[in-house]
Order: C-alpha cells, then sequence, then structure tokens
C-alpha cells in the first residue's frame, strides 16, 4: 500500500467523486450530446425493455447463488460486446427487436418459476440474448457522435443495471423475500409480453 | 497552483468527454490500458514493489527503443487495446498470477503503456519528451487506479465489492472490444 493515511485515502475517493461530477463543457454541447456519453449513458436506461432484461440478468444471478451471482453479469456484457460489434461491422442480424423483448419473457419466467439450471446452461441463455441488446446498441455506435464515450455510457449503464438487479435480488435473504423476488420475476416476463406484442 | 490548474484540466476534459468531445492529445488506447491495468492490481500483486518497479521500466525501455527503432505505427493502439482485454479477462476471472507471470505482465504493460503513448504529432526524438510525461502520467494513473482498487476491494471485502470489480472487468472487454470493431469502421486512431 502506497497510500495508507485515511486523509489519502478519503481525498483519493473524494477526487473520483470529483471526476464524475464534472459539468459538461459547454462549447460542445450542441453537437456532442447527441452520441456522447451521456447519451450512451441513457440509452439502455431509456429503453425499458433493455432495463427490464438486465435487471433480471442480475436478479437471476442472485437467485441461483454463487458463482452465478457474477458469472452472468460478467458473460452478459462481454457477449453483448461481440453482438455490439456486429453491429458496427453493419452484418445483419434478423429479429434483432423480437429478441430483445424475448429475453424479458424468457428470464422473467426463469424467476417466477424458481429454475435451477446448471452454470454453463444460464451462460448460454444470457449470452444468446446479450447478442441482441449488444446489436441494438452497436448499430447506432457509428453514427454517434464520439463512438468511443457513447460505448463506455451504454457499456457501464448495463453493468449498473446489473448491479440493481443483484441488489433487489439480496432481498431473498429476508422473510418472504424469495416471493417478492419471484413477483418481480413476473412482472418482467408480463412486461416482455407486453414488448413482444406491441402494447407497451 | 500548478496542482489546482492541473485538476481544473483533468476535470474539464472530462466534461468534454462526457458531452461526445474526446480531444485529439488524448490517447484512447493509453486510457483504456491504464484502467484496465489499474483493476488487475489483485492479478499483478505477487510480483511485489521491487520486482514490479523494475519490470515496469524495463518494459518501457523496451518499448521506447521499438518506438525510436519502428517509428510510430498505426498498428499498435489496437494491439494495447488487445491487452487491455486480456487484462480485463484476468480481472474479470480474479486470476491470481505467480510472481514470474505477474511480473511479464507487468512489464508487457510498461511497454504497452509506452507504445501507447506517443504522441500524435511530432516527429522522434523532437517528440520523445512528451511520450514520456504521457508515460509517467499514465504510470501515476495506474497506481491511483489501484490504491483506489485496493480500498475499494481489501483481502477480506463482502462478496459484493468483489463482484463489483469483477463486473468493471469485464466492462473493460466489452469497451475494448467495440473500441477494437468502431476503428475497423472509422479512423479512429
Amino acid at each position: 500500500m502506497i497510500f495508507t493515511s485515511p486523509q489519502t485515502r478519503k481525498a483519493l475517493i473524494l477526487f473520483s467523486f470529483l471526476l464524475v461530477a464534472a459539468p459538461a463543457a459547454i462549447a460542445h454541447t450542441g453537437e456532442g450530446l447527441s452520441g456522447g456519453l451521456l447519451s450512451g449513458f441513457v440509452h439502455p436506461v431509456r429503453g425499458w425493455d433493455h432495463v427490464a432484461a438486465m435487471v433480471a440478468v442480475g436478479l437471476w444471478g442472485t437467485f441461483l447463488g454463487r458463482p452465478a451471482i457474477w458469472v452472468l453479469p460478467v458473460v452478459f456484457p462481454l457477449v453483448m460486446a461481440l453482438g455490439g460489434a456486429v453491429g458496427v461491422l453493419g452484418l445483419p442480424l434478423p429479429g434483432v427487436e423480437t429478441g430483445i423483448a424475448l429475453s424479458s419473457v424468457v428470464l422473467g419466467a426463469l424467476i417466477l418459476g424458481k429454475v435451477r439450471m446448471p452454470l454453463w446452461g444460464a451462460a448460454i441463455i444470457v449470452g444468446v440474448f446479450a447478442i441482441f441488446h449488444g446489436y441494438a446498441h452497436g448499430i447506432e455506435l457509428p453514427t454517434a457522435a464520439n463512438p468511443v464515450s457513447f460505448a463506455v455510457g451504454f457499456v457501464v449503464a448495463t453493468g449498473l443495471l446489473h448491479l440493481a438487479g443483484i441488489a433487489l435480488g439480496l432481498v431473498t435473504t429476508r422473510p418472504r423475500g424469495e416471493v417478492f423476488v419471484r413477483a418481480v420475476g413476473g412482472l418482467i416476463t408480463a412486461a416482455g409480453a407486453g414488448f413482444l406484442l406491441g402494447i407497451i | 497552483m500548478n496542482s489546482l490548474y492541473l485538476l481544473a484540466a483533468v476535470l474539464s476534459q472530462f466534461g468534454d468527454v462526457r458531452a461526445g468531445y474526446i480531444p485529439a492529445d488524448l490517447k484512447v488506447a493509453q486510457v483504456i490500458l491504464v484502467v484496465a491495468a489499474g483493476l488487475s492490481i489483485r492479478c499483478l500483486a505477487k510480483a511485489g514493489i521491487k520486482r514490479a518497479s523494475v519490470a515496469f521500466c524495463g518494459g518501457v525501455a523496451l518499448g521506447t527503443v521499438a518506438i525510436l527503432h519502428f517509428g510510430q505505427l498505426n498498428g499498435p493502439p489496437a494491439i494495447v487495446i488487445g491487452f487491455a482485454v486480456v487484462l480485463g479477462v484476468l480481472t474479470a476471472m480474479r486470476f491470481s498470477a505467480n510472481t514470474a507471470t505477474a511480473s511479464i505482465i507487468i512489464f508487457l504493460i510498461g511497454s504497452a503503456l509506452t507504445v501507447a503513448s506517443v504522441p500524435a504529432n511530432g516527429e522522434f526524438p523532437q517528440a520523445f519528451s512528451l511520450m514520456a510525461v504521457n508515460v509517467i502520467a499514465g504510470a501515476g494513473a495506474i497506481i491511483c487506479l489501484s490504491q483506489l482498487v485496493v480500498i475499494i476491494n481489501p483481502e477480506r471485502a463482502p462478496a459484493w465489492r468483489s463482484i463489483a470489480v469483477r463486473i468493471a472487468g469485464s466492462w473493460i472487454v466489452a469497451i475494448s472490444v467495440l473500441i477494437i470493431a468502431v476503428s475497423s469502421q472509422t479512423n479512429l486512431f
């Protein structure tokens, strides 16, 4: 350890928060915000179909326990990036919207049904759906004002949604927590069905 | 006063990046590598401070010789980001290297950081001082970030902290893969 004093540690953490709190440069807002870090960050958050699936990944991981609690949220962005690369390269992928909506239906149903399966099976299911989510983000990347900051934004937002799912899943340790998590799974499935049928 | 100016410069540049503008002199490959190296501290810790310092300096020396010999190439940024992918995978897997492997990885980080620190404009050896500043700043950033990771995720940390670091490792891989894909379509580097 190089920084051992508590004051130095606090200063380091404060500095990190200051970096996050830095205001956007006004000089570049006209063109940049349409494709920068912020727009990349809000891209998954604005689409409820994305939000439902991402939260479901974290939730299901918590439900399955270790090591799925970290394997699924790690597998998702890795495979999502490959799907994003396919989108960036302009290769065709049929049924993207259907795949995204189905991800909510299937993952929600797995949580609702308290389905337990081998880790590799869960990773494959999550990985397959991640391709569709990544592709949807990837096709917008080359047109972004800055593809790098857009990519950073949407990957971080995706990971934070997984962490939100994990946090939500931790209520399973409390009385009736499991019932609550399964109910959330049911809601995600219903929302997915709504996306699939075009109702939502 | 100088440090205040430096802080203001860093903060304003982060605002630019958030708004979607990346300054021409900001080395994307270097930033990704620095973050990946900082996150993989747990994997590299076995090397120890002395051995790590020697390995890092050796890597920087090798990188410098390579640049002076071959000049500025277009390929290295993609290779550097590819190396960041490896570091991200090691972080996500919570890989624990032995002393020799950790030293070799640190040596490669030194080389990669040097290659990634070549200034966008300027001919060598005139641009050498600018590159040296980039390397030193990168090394400082790696140390700061690794300290932050150690603070957040010490040996006996709650489970969620190690999960957060693993997930951050997977972010590095995902972002790097996307950058490589984008750079193949646009003239990013």
